[in-house]
């Protein structure tokens, strides 16, 4: 039994984290993601690949229904932290491990929420776990919902009135950008998507990956509490971080979210200004990206004028110059820009403009730079 | 046709190809740890790929609703057993597992089954990312493809043969890389975008919450993602003996020459990777079948002339 403890323990060393932020918790978002690249634990892109949900901030109501939703889609092993405080992410994490590697905890949960993936009757949003063909759940396996991230559930549905068996709808008909009549599906995107803003959700119709409708809103608006902003150049270099992240740069990503980390630790910030310029530099140079981002539905190349932006943006709030930084958009201009873009374009558009829940009323809607 | 498959080399294909790719996947964690400015110790990066295959077997598997889960199942299982009878022609040392006629074909065939495995396990997932992920591979694969083929035809050509231990033979003075430098350079492209890999992961990339994959944990992540990685090394060792003279060199053994070749393609590969961002896969479609493809038909000419002026055929 001693070996068989020793490879779970092993197995769970390294659990990757799914972080579902509140709106308006960026600095502690900031600070939970410091931590896990710290310990060196991956950030997990979709449910399925997360040991260990991190829920930050204090969710409303909306956000911890989408909460519970996800926890359903997470496989056993698992483990939820709930973080409020700066103080309590490297104590909150310390104890992951642990629980990962409780095997006689992990398999009882594991167990339950097996049984708990069939409810008795369908629920009233439409969807009910568990049609006939999947009555031989075995003890490691579960149903859930297909994307969590992207989810099916709730507001869909214009159209047709087709239910499959699982209690997801059937896709729409309508017209593409060339008069096909093509299927529309109804999504909603986020509240959790990797690099995604806080509480964002956008329920847009997809036509094969083209968007046809885009309308976003924040999660659970009326109940949120005092916003935590990031300084401007931290906030800009988040901005640039997701971005590159997006643009599947990791190394520059990781860079840009190390420089914005030791902004906000305030400890040792003498060599960000020199860093925060070769990694302008090198976005600005680098041919490729350049190339891959001409085609983006926002325009030729204008991400990467914006990300530019964002970046001087950075650079001239490090020096302490500027005044004014950059400046999210508010949310029916990015829905406008949506409309038309591929999938990928979208992401980055959305990642780019960096929408917050409540823009300063006082400041001109100056999107990140891009027009 | 040679007779049976040797025995020792059959067993012994899939363990190479294993070690060859947990030494790939050690390599693109300390390559990712440098390119993040995070270095990752020596240590740490050697034994990750088994913790996180340790992490995958005792992770609990997942259904999605309305899910199929018979094609999703086959999808994930093809990537791998499709790497590996890739690799079944792929001479380790001067002889290969099974030494077809039509040993270049047969390699090209089975790497085509990543197209089913990844559209199989982005339509079974049923969910729409997974969805995107599955068709932005299929739309990728048609723009590495014909590239692809044309790189193996030249050096098929370059040989007179499509058995890859003649393509080797026909390497004793001259390595194909050097007479045919743009077929190697589009091969080596394709290995990358056939594994969805690096630069082509949009597939399973971040923006859309892991893809074809988003929906895949315990041991249907694990099959997938090791399949992945076969299929990069399998593909990256085949360039050894079709442009790179495969076992011929000086000094060391065959099959010692084999392992360093195709060990610096793949450190070749993964240093590239983590410094270019992933490539849109309508840029590279465009890229692939308005540059890259003239360029390799003209590339199989030329060295189709060279050949008939020598007398071929």
């Amino acid at each position: 039994m001693d070996l068989r403890s020793a490879l779970l323990r092993a197995a769970v060393g390294c659990p990757h984290a799914l972080v579902v932020p509140a709106p308006g918790t960026d600095r502690l978002r900031a600070r939970v993601e410091q931590e896990l690249a710290r310990r060196r634990w991956p950030i997990a892109s979709a449910p399925a690949d997360a040991d260990l949900v991190v829920v930050v901030g204090r969710p409303g109501r909306e956000l911890a229904a989408v909460v519970d939703d996800i926890w359903v889609g997470v496989p056993a092993p698992r483990t939820l932290v709930r973080i409020a405080d700066e103080d309590e992410v490297a104590a909150a994490l310390d104890g992951v491990v642990r629980r990962l590697a409780d095997a006689d905890a992990q398999r009882a949960a594991a167990s339950r929420s097996g049984s708990r993936a069939r409810p008795p009757d369908p629920s009233p949003g439409g969807r009910s776990h568990g049609d006939g063909g999947h009555d031989e759940l075995g003890p490691g396996e579960h149903d859930d919902h297909s994307a969590h991230t992207a989810s099916d559930g709730g507001h869909h549905h214009h159209g047709g009135g087709m239910e499959l068996p699982g209690g997801l709808a059937m896709a729409d008909l309508g017209e593409d950008r060339d008069g096909l009549a093509l299927d529309q599906l109804h999504v909603s995107l986020g509240p959790v998507l990797p690099e995604w803003p806080s509480g964002l959700v956008i329920d847009v119709v997809l036509q094969g990956d083209v968007i046809q409708e885009a309308r976003s809103r924040f999660l659970d608006l009326d109940e949120q509490g005092a916003t935590e902003r990031l300084p401007d150049a931290a906030r800009a270099l988040d901005t640039a971080a997701r971005v590159l992240a997006l643009a599947g740069w990791e190394g520059p990503a990781a860079r840009a979210r190390g420089l914005r980390d030791a902004l906000l630790s305030g400890a040792d910030t003498a060599h960000v200004p020199e860093e925060l310029d070769d990694l302008r530099r090198r976005v600005r140079r680098s041919r490729l990206l350049r190339w891959t981002f001409r085609s983006a539905g926002a325009g030729r190349s204008e991400i990467l004028d914006a990300l530019d932006d964002v970046l001087a943006s950075a650079g001239v709030a490090v020096a302490g110059t500027g005044e004014e930084g950059h400046v999210g958009i508010d949310l029916a201009t990015l829905d406008a820009r949506l409309v038309g873009a591929q999938f990928a374009a979208a992401r980055l558009v959305v990642a780019v403009a960096d929408p917050q829940p409540r823009p300063a009323p006082d400041l001109p809607t100056a999107p990140g730079g891009a027009s | 046709m040679s007779a049976a498959p040797p025995l020792g080399l059959s067993i012994l294909l899939p363990i190479l190809l294993l070690a060859v790719a947990w030494a790939a996947v050690a390599a693109d964690v300390l390559a990712a740890g440098r390119a993040a400015g995070r270095p990752v110790p020596w240590a740490v990066a050697a034994v990750t790929p088994a913790r996180e295959a340790l992490r995958l077997l005792v992770g609990q598997r997942r259904r999605t609703v309305g899910g199929d889960e018979l094609l999703r199942g086959v999808g994930g299982a093809v990537l791998p057993i499709a790497a590996l009878l890739a690799a079944a022609v792929l001479p380790l040392g001067m002889r290969p597992v099974a030494d077809l006629g039509a040993g270049v074909v047969w390699f090209n065939a089975m790497e085509v089954f990543a197209w089913a495995a990844v559209w199989l396990v982005g339509w079974g997932s049923n969910s729409t990312l997974s969805l995107i992920g599955g068709y932005r591979f299929v739309a990728q694969g048609l723009a590495w493809e014909l590239p692809h083929m044309f790189a193996l035809i030249t050096a098929a050509v370059g040989a007179q043969s499509l058995r890859v231990t003649d393509v080797v033979a026909a390497q004793g003075g001259l390595w194909f890389v050097l007479i045919m430098p743009v077929a190697f350079v589009a091969f080596l492209l394709s290995v990358a975008a056939m594994a969805f890999w690096g630069p082509f992961s949009a597939p399973v990339g971040r923006d859309v919450a892991g893809g074809a994959a988003a929906e895949l944990a315990g041991v249907d992540r694990l099959v997938f993602v090791a399949g992945r990685w076969l299929l990069l090394v399998a593909a990256a060792a085949m360039a050894v003996p079709l442009f790179l003279g495969g076992g011929h060199g000086p000094w060391l053994p065959a099959w010692a020459w084999v392992l360093v070749k195709t060990l610096a393609v793949l450190v070749a590969l993964v240093a590239l990777r983590h410094r270019i961002p992933t490539i849109r896969m309508e840029r590279w479609t465009e890229f692939s079948l308005v540059v890259l493809t003239p360029a390799t038909i003209a590339q199989a000419l030329v060295v189709t002339l060279v050949v008939l002026g020598e007398g071929g055929f």
